[in-house]
């Protein structure tokens, strides 16, 4: 290879180009670098430092927060935070195919709209966000005090709560798919004699995988954080790893084990994203 | 193939549609015998596509009946009836490759594997898709969709095959190609073809029968010769060709124009209408005559094959004229509009 090459009819070096795109691409990376990189590094140490009695942070490598996070507490084993973890991700993955089986109807009825109907129906899908996720799930106390007080506080409560906050954004990617179908191959998987269900198998979700895809993601990861729905609609009885995070850095002034908690959560969300894009990928799904 | 069961007749019977508004179709028949190749042709928002996506069970009629021999297809839904169509723009699932479209219909009513290879494999030999099985849909140039569209179709042995425009996809010359093979295609297969278009030359390239159809209604059905050569309303005579449209009365003598009084064939059932010729009938003569005129030419242009003249007579009316050779402007001839060509339109 030359070491010189022609650009815009000049000679620049190979150097001149990597000064230019290091100086265009800067600020992105200083961005990243200090709000993004560093925290997590500095989430990462954390993590391994201990708590000391006054709850200030001890700054000597230990593997006792991810010990206690197994359940080896002061008290021996004991399997209650595993059992927040795995319902975390149980009732994450149940918010999440709830809210996919309710958007896709919701998709279509917005995209059939005529475009000045689409608008109005898109912003009212909007509207829920300009009020404070708090507030909002303390109108479903309100509800379901009054509708039917035998569901609240619980776990029924906290999945129609999570669904419901995270419904727009499984909606909204969805809607941009459903949008673009080609209704013909619809028409022509109907004419092929497919039945209801392999109309949407073979004529719709293989042409909405790309809003799919998107909108199994925006659900799953905030589905997975969540900790005001669960602490307002469960009362103590539907803990999930957000309230334990919370509840270390809060009232609990474990700073080291909810760094370890935070960590092991991103961590998970990591690898179920990664196994997310193999297995959609086998399926044909993205 | 069964041919018995192919050979089914297709009877459209008062089917009218509604979109908000607008009525499409207004009480529509349409009779088609098995093994006919016909054509719905008219111009865009004549309502022939709403019609075969009614035939397809794609679209609901408002009333009427469809019925395939004994069976009232309008009362199965989509996915049961035994007719199958090629779409405009073709239409192939994007997430199967060429073998896996061609076999769909086969396998979602869930042929043995066996015999789903076997008829795929003749389909794709007939259509000369040999080797591109494997193939996804989007390496495949224009032609060779199509011939995926029709494989995908033909496959399931359909008593009806409905082609919505399936030619406006390609180009001009490969066009030409298409229609002959198509026309090849149903007579060896022998069941019934309904093609959509808004193209004459292709309507009259592959069908045995074509219907005009206009505003919702069938203006005229016949052969492709017969509807051209003896259109009955003034839209099928200009939609189909050029025509050279002359206002008349009809006299005792015979029709009034103000070219000069015609003998036709058809005597008007009106008092007051139109006459219709087409431009390469009227005819170059010596002297003056029955059913002849004087003109002068305006303008003449050579196409290579013919030339198209523009005459006007001495009251001014302008007529077409197509000829070999060209005539010089300004020259002064006589014509004669041959009464057996020249058509008494019924609108």
């Amino acid at each position: 290879m030359p070491d010189r090459l022609v650009s815009h009819g000049q000679l620049v070096t190979r150097r001149r180009l990597l000064w230019r795109g290091a100086a265009t691409s800067s600020p992105g990376v200083l961005w990243l670098l200090v709000f993004l990189a560093i925290p997590c590094l500095l989430l990462l140490a954390l993590a391994f430092a201990s708590r000391g009695s006054y709850g200030q942070i001890i700054w000597s490598p230990t593997w006792r927060n991810f010990r206690k996070l197994a359940g080896y507490g002061v008290f021996g084993w004991s399997a209650d935070y595993l059992w927040i973890l795995a319902r975390t991700v149980w009732l994450a993955l149940l918010t999440t195919i709830l809210c996919i089986l309710l958007a896709y109807p919701i998709a279509f009825f917005v995209a059939r709209r005529s475009p000045r109907w689409r608008n109005f129906w898109l912003v009212l899908l909007m509207i829920p966000f300009c009020t404070n996720l708090v507030i909002r799930t303390y109108g479903w106390q309100l509800v379901f005090s009054i509708l039917s007080p035998n569901l609240y506080p619980g776990a029924i409560a906290v999945i129609i709560g999570m669904v419901s906050s995270n419904l727009s954004f499984a909606v909204l990617p969805l809607y941009t798919s459903v949008e673009r179908i080609d209704w013909s191959i619809v028409d022509a998987a109907e004419d092929l004699y497919a039945s209801r269900w392999s109309v949407f198998r073979h004529g719709i979700l293989p042409q909405t995988r790309p809003g799919l895809v998107v909108a199994v993601i925006v659900t799953f990861i905030p589905a997975l954080g969540t900790f005001v729905v669960p602490d307002l609609l469960g009362g103590s009885k539907t803990m999930l790893i957000g309230n334990l995070i919370q509840q270390q850095f809060g009232a609990s002034r474990d700073f080291p084990f909810g760094a370890a908690l935070s960590f092991t959560l991103m961590l998970a969300t990591l690898i179920a994203l990664g196994i997310y894009q193999r297995r959609a990928g086998e399926a044909g799904l993205v | 193939m069964e041919g018995t069961s192919l050979q089914r007749p297709l009877v459209v019977a008062g089917v009218s549609k509604r979109f908000a508004a607008q009525r499409v179709l207004d009480r529509v028949d349409v009779a088609i015998a098995g093994g006919e190749f016909v054509t719905l042709l008219g111009p865009s928002g004549c309502g022939k596509t709403t019609l075969l996506r009614i035939i397809a069970g794609l679209e609901i009629a408002d009333e009427g009946s469809v019925r395939l021999g004994e069976t009232e297809l309008l009362d199965l839904p989509a996915n049961s009836r035994p007719v199958n169509t090629v779409f405009q723009n073709f239409a192939l699932f994007p997430h199967l490759n060429v073998g896996d479209n061609i076999a769909f219909g086969l396998r979602i009513r869930k042929f043995p594997e066996k015999q789903v290879a076997e008829r795929v494999t003749r389909a794709m030999e007939m259509l000369r898709l040999d080797g591109l099985s494997e193939r996804r849909t989007t390496q495949l140039s224009g032609g060779q969709k199509q011939r995926v569209a029709l494989a995908r179709a033909i496959v399931n042995e359909p008593a009806v095959l409905l082609l919505d425009e399936p030619m406006s996809a390609l180009d001009a010359k490969l066009r030409a190609e298409v229609q002959l093979e198509l026309r090849h295609l149903q007579k060896r297969l022998g069941c019934t073809f309904l093609l959509v278009t808004h193209d004459q030359e292709e309507a009259m390239t592959v069908s045995d029968r074509i219907f005009v159809m206009n505003r919702g209604t069938i203006e005229q059905e016949g052969p492709p010769q017969e509807v051209y050569e003896h259109p009955r309303t003034r839209f099928v005579a200009e939609f189909l060709g050029a025509a050279n449209i002359i206002p008349a009365t009809r006299t005792e003598k015979g029709v009034r124009t103000p070219l000069g009084l015609f003998d036709t064939t058809r005597v008007p059932a009106w008092s007051q209408g139109n006459l219709a010729i087409r431009p390469e009938r009227l005819r170059l003569v010596d002297a003056p005559g029955a059913n002849r005129i004087q003109a002068t030419v305006d303008e003449s242009i050579y196409r290579g094959d013919h030339c198209d003249i523009t005459i006007h007579a001495p009251d001014s009316t302008r007529l077409r004229l197509k000829q070999r050779d060209l005539l010089a402007p300004g020259q002064q001839i006589h014509i004669e509009l041959p009464r057996e060509h020249l058509e008494v339109l019924d609108a």
